[in-house]
C-alpha cells in the first residue's frame, strides 16, 4: 500500500513536472516562432534575457572584457542568422548557448594560434576600467570585499590555467548552473565525457585555489 | 589506503566530482560512502570539493558593458534589415580570417621571400644598357600674379562658407571659363570673381616642359563685404 501511494506521489511530481515543462516548451516555441518572423519586440526581449549571462560565461572564458563583448555581439547575430534552423530538439537557452559556446571557442582557438598571453590586473575591473571594488547590498567590509575580490581573481587565473575545454565545462555546470546532460547538448559531448572532464577540471581547480579552500579537520 | 569498500583512494577521488552534483551511480555512491566512514583524508577531500564548488558559485556576476544592450541592438538590427556588410564581416570573422589570412600571408612572404632572392641574384640584368622611361614630367599651374590675393576687392557676402571656384586655364595661363563649385553666389560675387579672374594670368602648367590647358580649384574663404 506504502508502495502504490509512493509511486502515485512519484507519477503525480512526475506529471506536474511534465506540465510545467511541456509549458516551457510551447512557451520558447512562440519565442522563438517570433524570432524566426524577425519580430523586433522578440529580438530585444532575446538580447535582454541572455546578454548578461552570455556577457559573464564570454568573460569567463576569455578573460578579456571588450573581447567578451565583441563576442556576446557576434553570439547574437549567430544566433538570428541560424534561428531558422532552430528545430525544437533542445530548449532554447541550451540552443543559445551552444551558439555562444561555439563562438567563444572558436575564438579561443584563434588567439591560441597566435600565442596571446592575458594578463590580469589586480587593479581593474571586469570592464577593464580601473575603478574601486563594488561594494555589495549585503555591505560586507573593506577586508571582506578585498578578500572576496582577491578570490575572484584567482578563480579567474585558475579558469585561465585550464584547457578551454575543460574551462567550459566549469563555467557551465559552476558558475552558471547547467545540468550535465544540457552541458552535454550545448557542447555535443557525451554525458559521460562531461562528469570526467569536470572531475579533472575539478581536481586542477583545486590544487590551484588549495590556500583558498576552508578544509576542516575531521 | 584500502578500506573494505574495496576501492583506493584515488579512485574515491574520482567519483567525488559526480558525487557532490548527485550525478554518481548508485553503486558508485555505496563504494564512496564506504570508504569515506573509514578514510579521514578522503573526508577531508570530499570536503575540499565541496568548498571548492561554493568558492566557484559566489564567484561575483562580471556587469557587462553599459552601452553593449543597445550596440547589440543596433548590429541585430543592421543585419535583419538585411545589411550585407554585417553578413560578410561575420563570414570573414568566423570563417575566412581564421582560415585565409594565414595562408595569404604565409603565400605572400613565400612570394616576397622568392622575389627578394632572384632579384639579389641579379638576373644578369645590365641596367646601364636598358632604355629607362624617366615618366613625364608634369607641373601644375602656379600662380605668380599678386592681383589674386583679393586684398582691396570687395564683394557683397558674409556667409562663412568658403568660396570655391574650378576655373579652366589655357596654355597661353589666362583663365578661359570658370564655375562656382561651392559658397553663395550672388551677382555681386559673380562680379568679383570676373573682376578678379578675367585679367589675372598664371604660369601655365607643364608636361615636358611644354604649358598645357589645365584646371583648377580655387577657394576663397572669410570672402567679406
Amino acid at each position: 500500500m506504502r508502495r502504490e501511494l509512493a509511486y502515485y506521489d512519484l507519477e503525480q511530481s512526475v506529471g506536474a513536472i511534465g506540465s510545467v515543462g511541456s509549458a516551457a516548451e510551447s512557451q520558447d516555441a512562440a519565442f522563438v516562432r517570433r524570432l524566426q518572423a524577425n519580430e523586433d519586440a522578440a529580438y530585444d526581449e532575446l538580447v535582454r534575457t541572455y546578454n548578461a549571462s552570455i556577457y559573464h560565461v564570454a568573460f569567463r572564458m576569455l578573460g578579456d572584457p571588450s573581447e567578451a563583448a565583441d563576442a556576446v555581439q557576434d553570439i547574437f547575430l549567430k544566433v538570428f542568422r541560424n534561428i531558422g534552423s532552430f528545430r525544437g530538439d533542445a530548449a532554447l537557452k541550451t540552443w543559445v548557448f551552444r551558439v555562444g559556446l561555439s563562438e567563444i571557442l572558436n575564438r579561443l582557438r584563434w588567439w591560441k594560434r597566435r600565442h596571446r598571453i592575458s594578463t590580469i590586473s589586480v587593479d581593474d575591473d571586469h570592464n577593464g576600467e580601473r575603478t574601486a571594488y563594488c561594494i555589495r547590498d549585503t555591505a560586507p567590509s573593506p577586508e571582506q570585499a578585498l578578500e572576496s575580490r582577491e578570490q575572484d581573481l584567482a578563480i579567474q587565473e585558475a579558469l585561465s590555467r585550464l584547457s578551454s575545454d575543460h574551462r567550459s565545462i566549469v563555467v557551465l555546470r559552476d558558475i552558471e548552473g547547467f545540468s550535465y546532460i544540457e552541458i552535454a547538448d550545448i557542447l555535443n559531448i557525451s554525458v559521460g565525457t562531461v562528469k570526467s572532464r569536470l572531475a579533472r577540471a575539478r581536481t586542477d581547480m583545486k590544487k590551484s585555489l588549495i590556500r583558498y579552500l576552508s578544509v576542516q579537520r575531521v | 589506503m584500502m578500506s573494505a569498500s574495496n576501492i583506493k583512494c584515488s579512485q574515491a577521488q574520482e567519483l567525488m566530482s559526480p558525487y557532490i552534483d548527485s550525478m554518481a551511480e548508485p553503486d558508485e555512491c555505496e563504494r564512496l560512502e564506504s570508504h569515506l566512514e573509514e578514510c579521514p583524508p578522503c573526508q577531508r577531500q570530499l570536503q575540499s570539493y565541496k568548498s571548492l564548488r561554493s568558492m566557484i558559485a559566489r564567484i561575483e556576476p562580471v556587469r557587462p558593458p553599459a552601452d553593449l544592450v543597445l550596440d547589440t541592438r543596433v548590429r541585430l538590427s543592421h543585419a535583419r534589415s538585411g545589411n550585407w556588410y554585417d553578413r560578410v564581416e561575420i563570414l570573414f570573422n568566423n570563417v575566412l580570417k581564421p582560415v585565409v589570412m594565414p595562408a595569404v600571408s604565409g603565400i605572400a612572404l613565400t612570394v616576397l621571400s622568392f622575389g627578394l632572392l632572384i632579384g639579389s641574384l641579379g638576373m644578369n640584368f645590365r641596367t646601364q644598357n636598358m632604355r629607362t622611361d624617366v615618366g613625364v614630367l608634369e607641373q601644375p599651374v602656379g600662380m605668380t600674379d599678386r592681383s589674386l590675393v583679393p586684398t582691396g576687392s570687395s564683394v557683397v557676402t558674409d556667409s562663412s562658407e568658403p568660396l570655391s571656384v574650378l576655373a579652366d586655364v589655357g596654355s597661353s595661363g589666362k583663365v578661359l571659363g570658370y564655375k562656382v563649385i561651392g559658397g553663395v553666389q550672388t551677382p555681386a560675387v559673380t562680379r568679383w570673381i570676373n573682376n578678379l579672374l578675367w585679367p589675372a594670368h598664371f604660369t601655365p602648367a607643364t608636361r615636358n616642359n611644354e604649358p598645357i590647358p589645365s584646371t583648377i580649384v580655387l577657394s576663397f574663404v572669410n570672402v567679406r563685404s
